[in-house]
């Protein structure tokens, strides 16, 4: 049944394409326009003319965020899933910088309160919204103790169906992510976490996951301590409660 | 870059096209795509394989086209469903596939932009789910059940002309 579905759409495809005297036509329009485009200016030519700009902006907005984030993370919690909740003015710092990057984040993260981002440098004009924030968090307590520390946090500004990968203190350390609808109100994350410092993790998970659900990842302990990591993911434009 | 062009085109629209469903918006998109190729060479690392680069920028340059094109809607729908004979560069393949082409386009307008974008590279295209996914920047798994769920989408859609 595939091969006879693809073998339609291949044919439908044969048919579609241009004979060689349009192809030819085509040809030369294209030679000349990129010809045109070479005798143009070089400051109408780049690519991204916004880019510096961009970088200035989020240079500034990276140093507001480092202070004014900083005060509004706990540090420490009763319940670990009291840290999965995603406040709605952490929200809004993700829609600022989404606002003010045109939609041209192909990825924007705040991890442990550090702003990281990658631009879209392909994408001219506008991209979609993103959906979602995913945070992932690493608590630990003493094995003597009752209460949570929170030892590592990541909030993501994720697209379905869009691989985010995220370098941590080097190019060897990464989070990636990546998340697609399954049904309805569910939707599969993928998520591959290398860190080296504060502590050695390097684990990869699939999850289904409901959107504003908790869901803890994996435990793990040493001699000391033991360890837990939850993830959770909401869409950005809901207001968290 | 004369030579690049020359060799890449066909490839090049013929990859974009069926992304489009509208012969006008192809041949724009071509010159636009070689255009950013051209501003971009420099920016080309070897040790990717450089048809992964080019088709990269030809299926980013094809999404953001899109995008603009959906978020005005009328014009979107003037653009719909292009003429028969705009369909095909063959008249006498029109009057005998006229119906299916029809089918087919209106399946595949109707298609998500990335289940339609696998089904082009690896369906139409014949590219290896990896490759799809290098181009397309998500995982071979994402790929493998993007094709899944279009080949679902498109049977729905296509049942009819589908021998059992």
């Amino acid at each position: 049944m595939n091969n006879n579905l693809d073998s339609l759409l291949k044919n439908w495809s044969r048919r579609s394409r241009y004979r060689e005297d349009q192809l030819s036509d085509l040809l030369n329009r294209t030679r000349l326009a990129v010809a045109e485009d070479r005798e143009r200016p070089q400051a109408q030519r780049t690519a991204h003319p916004h880019a510096w700009r961009y970088i200035l902006q989020g240079a500034v907005l990276a140093s507001i965020l480092l202070i004014g984030v900083y005060l509004l993370i706990p540090t420490r919690s009763v319940s670990p899933l009291d840290a999965t909740g995603i406040a709605e003015h952490e929200k809004n710092v993700f829609r600022e910088v989404d606002r003010l990057f045109d939609h041209n984040l192909r990825w924007a993260a705040l991890v442990n309160n550090e702003l990281k981002m990658g631009i879209d440098e392909e994408r001219e004009g506008p991209g979609a919204e993103p959906e979602f924030v995913v945070r992932m968090i690493i608590v630990s307590r003493e094995k003597d103790q009752e209460q949570w520390k929170m030892l590592w946090k990541a909030d993501v500004l994720a697209r379905t169906e869009e691989f985010i990968n995220v370098p941590l203190d080097s190019d060897a350390q990464r989070l990636g992510l990546w998340l697609y609808r399954v049904n309805g109100n569910q939707y599969a994350l993928d998520a591959h976490l290398n860190m080296q410092t504060p502590f050695v993790v390097d684990f990869t998970a699939m999850n289904v996951v409901k959107v504003g659900e908790p869901r803890q990842m994996m435990e793990f302990e040493d001699l000391s301590a033991e360890y837990r990591i939850y993830h959770v993911i909401q869409t950005l434009d809901e207001c968290s409660g | 870059m004369s030579e690049l062009i020359q060799r890449h085109m066909a490839p090049v629209r013929a990859m974009v096209y069926p992304m489009v469903l509208n012969h006008a918006d192809a041949d724009d998109l071509v010159q636009d795509i070689f255009i950013r190729v051209n501003r971009g060479i420099h920016r080309f690392r070897k040790k990717a394989q450089f048809s992964t680069w080019l088709y990269r920028i030809a299926m980013n340059t094809t999404r953001s086209f899109l995008r603009r094109k959906y978020r005005a809607p009328e014009q979107a729908e003037l653009e719909k469903h292009p003429a028969a004979s705009e369909t095909s560069p063959c008249p006498g393949d029109n009057l005998v596939h006229a119906e299916l082409d029809r089918d087919i386009q209106q399946a595949l307008d109707a298609l998500p932009e990335k289940l339609r974008a696998a089904v082009v590279l690896c369906i139409l295209q014949e590219m290896e789910p990896a490759e799809a996914a290098q181009i397309q920047q998500c995982t071979r798994a994402t790929m493998y059940w993007r094709i899944h769920e279009a080949r679902k989408i498109l049977k729905n859609h296509l049942g009819h002309h589908l021998t059992p």
